[in-house]
């Protein structure tokens, strides 16, 4: 018994991970697709075709309650897609409508099967909110199967659904080929959500399409990463989710995975090198000390015009004293001059400034008074080839719309 | 079954400002997540019989909404997509919760989902020691006459910020002002309604009617007219149905809902095709 | 020398990060029916939007009559494009027009006998009045806009802003619209139209703004619509404006 145990538990665990996987790669196109949703409207939709299916069959056949489920799930969908066709219904309360009547129908049928005699009716229960240690060894040969043939069709259709996805207008055009691919998506994603109802449960399908996605989508926009990423990601949340299930009895798997996920998600949320915001956070300090450097530079370059050498130690923070030796454009003693390189950086930095005021007034009818606070944000962003350019457009002035030099002493 | 009646009811009217306002699925999460809050509520508070959890769950709800909000205006992910991470997120650990330390009562999980209507008659509102009828009743009651005042009280504000909030930003009335108040009342009907009827089917409630009603309907008082004659229906409807085949009210009424939407659907387009011959 | 109805100063605004209106200033003097032209992308209707307050400037303002426009909304009449509006919602024509009037009436209070008598007025001007029963969806898109006119009529302000009024419009709702325009003119208001096509632009104004992120020229029509003035405002993309864009975005 302690090593059925045991072997189960790795089949629970193989077959866990397997969902999470295919759910994370999924679940990138759907995101993506905006449709995130529509795999929680799809996934309450299954409801009654399970019940129903059972109380077709008089017992638990895992096969045969998915069968009913998609069936299920399939009429849900063409509900939404029917009604939002047919009349004035937008898709999002079309989704809302068909999710919670399918659903509500259900939970008839549940209850009415609960007041039945028959014995072999607990088990539906876990449909509601998942249980991944019921799981039996075919019912993970049959996950595994289904996973790696929707690896297998991504795999071969990668190109076009990427195109599918990023640019539904050329899409559109190639008419045909564009509906099959909303079929084959649609077929697969079905597919992907019939699976998961064992382990997650219906209620909690949806956050297995979307959160690990959506965490993967904070760090990379590219759509390789992002689903290798979010492969990632869904396995580790259902490995956890199938572990916590395994070893406390009786914990409804689904809200255990949806809690790892989302856990991963808040973590990406703040930490992500793209989206996070505690990166972002960085990055703005980051900048604002790189234009505090270069305000006080261009400051010094301008105090050299006016035949200024030299500064006292006293003139300057210490913090930016500091900064401007590490950079060795300052040489320190008891007064601060410049080196060569903070010389030209110093100058570089002016330059840029009053090269952009130019350009506004000569070629985009600024004023000369209105140009001034532009430049001021500019002259931290203008790179150096767009400097060569600006220089080549305006033929090289010598100096900008005050009267002030371009070229350096 | 005054308590279903009024619970479809009090759904069904702010529902019609979701369904227009494209939030039905914010609907959706908000009657799901609030069983975060209403379990933090009673966690805090104690007991399910105080104002205090009433109010603490409402502004749950409400701070939910302003979640969503926060989350999309920092990062690239679609505003849906936002709001299945958050949902799920405290759907899921409400569930958690219950599981591990509510154990039964009035926060069991099928309780949670599908309401407990048929216990509910047992808490009775006694009043100067007179038993009023059940508690749900007066709550629902109270929210329902809440929904009424403040939508008559700011119908054209609603109307011309559901239509065009462009237009209304340039003629001074504030959208956004408005979608606090969508988002609040919202809010307060769906912590009431869920008692009796559940997450889940708070949505069938929110929506259907509503949508069944805004198929045919020209005029936003008809609309709204017609979406509570329709939430009526189904509540008797489905009220019944529920008792004769002993099966869950929620449910029935969420079924009962669903077929009456068919059925208009069927009728309307036949009529729409009758009129093009 | 007339007054000044709308005045923008060095108005920059972003869309997302990227700048989409650079420094722009201009002034347009009473009584002028303007056309805003530019190439698509070129901050039009979110010039627009941001003098409503619809959208925050990085910097800079825009003026009514001189003051804020919270101080003279009512002497305003915004239009905004068609397709902003979702044409399903349950209304009547009527009850479109009717919101013109919500602007005076302010916060709670209920439409009047003679807010009701103004909106017929409105649609009298439009020609609509027929069709005042009609649901909104059940109109083509020149009568929509007929709808968005009246509506914008009975706010009866004195200055008019819309926003693309003759996209996919028939040739006689455009005839139409472009005479109470003109009327308009002539009763002394302002008229400041974002227009789509500049082929058509000598026949209906009389003022011109040029835009491309930044203002290429505004003047009376006669002068401002000059071949050179056309190139730098149509003329492909400026490559330093558009790298700068793309620099200030990323920031």
């Amino acid at each position: 018994m302690e090593f059925f145990t045991t072997i189960n538990s790795v089949y629970v665990m193989i077959g866990s991970i397997a969902l999470g996987a295919m759910c994370g790669m999924l679940g990138v196109f759907g995101v993506l697709r905006k449709q995130g949703l529509l795999g929680d409207a799809l996934a309450h939709a299954a409801l009654p075709g399970i019940a129903i299916a059972f109380l077709i069959m008089g017992e638990r056949i895992l096969a045969g309650l998915l069968l009913g489920a998609l069936v299920s799930g399939l009429l849900g969908a063409f509900c939404i897609q029917y009604l939002v066709k047919a009349t004035k219904i937008k898709m999002d309360s079309a989704m809302a409508a068909v999710l919670s009547v399918f659903f509500g129908f259900g939970i008839v049928l549940l209850t009415f099967i609960q007041r039945l005699p028959s014995a072999s009716k607990a088990g539906l229960d876990t449909f509601l909110f998942g249980q991944a240690a019921a799981l039996l060894k075919i019912d993970v040969i049959l996950m595994s199967s289904i996973f790696l043939f929707t690896l297998l069709v991504v795999f071969i259709f990668w190109k076009e659904l990427k195109m599918f996805i990023f640019d539904s207008s050329f899409a559109a055009v190639l008419g045909f080929r564009s509906r099959f691919f909303e079929i084959l998506f649609m077929t697969i994603y079905v597919l992907a959500i019939l699976v998961s109802l064992q382990a997650v449960g219906v209620v909690l399908t949806a956050a297995m399409f979307i959160t690990p996605a959506a965490a993967a989508l904070l760090w990379t926009k590219r759509l390789l990463s992002a689903v290798v990423l979010s492969v990632v990601f869904g396995s580790i949340s259902s490995a956890s989710g199938a572990y916590v299930s395994i070893v406390a009895e009786g914990m409804p798997t689904g809200p255990v995975i949806v809690m790892a996920a989302s856990v991963i998600f808040l973590f990406s949320f703040m930490f992500a090198s793209r989206g996070g915001i505690v990166w972002k956070a960085i990055e703005r300090y980051k900048y604002s000390k790189k234009v505090n450097l270069e305000n006080l530079l261009a400051k010094l370059y301008r105090d050299t015009e006016s035949g200024v050498n030299k500064w006292q130690r006293s003139d300057i923070s210490l913090i930016m004293l500091w900064r401007l030796r590490s950079n060795g454009y300052i040489n320190s003693g008891n007064e601060i001059t410049l080196t060569k390189k903070g010389l030209v950086s110093g100058f570089k930095v002016v330059q840029k400034h009053r090269l952009w005021e130019t350009y506004l007034v000569e070629r985009m009818n600024f004023s000369h008074d209105h140009v001034h606070r532009d430049a001021e944000i500019m002259e931290h962003l203008l790179t150096d080839d767009v400097v060569e350019k600006i220089n080549s457009i305006l033929g090289n002035p010598k100096v900008d719309p005050h009267g002030k030099s371009l070229k350096m002493k | 079954m005054i308590i279903v009646i009024l619970a479809t009811l009090t759904c069904a009217l702010i529902g019609n400002f979701l369904v227009l306002r494209k939030l039905s699925l914010m609907g959706d999460a908000i009657s799901h997540a609030v069983l975060f809050g209403i379990v933090m509520a009673f966690f805090i508070v104690g007991t399910l019989h105080s104002i205090w959890f009433f109010i603490l769950s409402v502004l749950f709800a409400v701070f939910l909404g302003f979640i969503v909000q926060w989350i999309v205006e920092r990062v690239s992910i679609s505003r849906e997509s936002i709001i299945g991470v958050v949902f799920t997120f405290f759907f899921a650990l409400g569930v958690l919760l219950i599981v591990q330390f509510a154990g039964n009562i009035h926060l069991d999980t099928h309780a949670v989902l599908f309401g407990s209507v048929e216990f509910s008659v047992f808490e009775r509102f006694v009043f100067l020691s007179f038993d009023l009828g059940p508690k749900s009743m007066w709550t629902l009651g109270a929210v329902f006459l809440l929904n009424i005042f403040l939508i008559k009280l700011f119908y054209k504000e609603l109307k011309i910020t559901t239509f065009d909030p462009n237009f209304a930003t340039s003629v001074g009335i504030s959208p956004k002002l408005i979608h606090y108040l969508v988002m609040f009342l919202t809010s307060i009907t769906v912590v009431t309604a869920f008692e009796a009827v559940g997450a889940i089917l708070v949505v069938a409630l929110l929506v259907v009617p509503v949508v069944t009603s805004y198929i045919f309907n020209k005029r936003l008082n008809f609309m709204i007219g017609y979406s509570l004659f329709f939430a009526l229906l189904s509540s008797i409807v489905g009220y019944l149905f529920s008792v004769y085949f002993d099966v869950s009210v929620a449910g029935a009424v969420a079924f009962i809902s669903g077929v009456i939407l068919c059925f208009v659907v069927i009728l309307y387009k036949m009529f729409a095709y009758e009129q093009t011959n | 020398m007339k007054k000044t109805v709308f005045e923008v100063h060095d108005l920059t605004v972003a869309y997302g990060k990227k700048p989409v209106l650079w420094g722009v200033d201009f002034s347009i003097p009473e009584g002028s029916l303007v056309a805003v032209v530019g190439p698509n992308g070129a901050g039009k209707s979110t010039l627009l939007k941001t003098a409503f307050g619809l959208l925050k400037p990085l910097s800079g303002w825009a003026k009514f009559f001189d003051k804020n426009y919270s101080d003279v909304r009512n002497k305003i009449a915004y239009v905004p494009q068609r397709e902003s509006v979702d044409w399903d919602f349950p209304a009547t024509v009527f009850d479109v027009v009717l919101m013109g009037r919500y602007g005076h009436l302010g916060w709670i209070k209920r439409p009047k006998k003679s807010d009701h008598k103004k909106a017929m007025e409105a649609l009298e001007k439009v020609s609509m009045v027929e069709f005042k029963d009609r649901h909104i969806s059940d109109l083509s898109g020149g009568q929509q806009q007929r709808v968005f006119l009246a509506r914008a009529l009975c706010q009866e302000a004195d200055l008019y802003f819309l926003d693309e009024p003759f996209a996919g419009v028939d040739i006689v709702t455009e005839k139409a619209i472009f005479k109470l325009l003109k009327d308009l003119k002539n009763d002394g208001k302002t008229v400041v139209v974002v227009h789509h096509d500049i082929q058509t632009v000598e026949e209906y104004f009389d003022w011109l703004v040029l835009l491309n992120v930044r203002l290429v020229a505004s003047g009376p029509l006669k002068s401002t619509l000059t071949k050179e003035n056309l190139n730098a405002a149509y003329g492909g993309r400026l490559d330093i404006l558009s790298k700068a864009q793309e620099l200030f975005a990323n920031k």
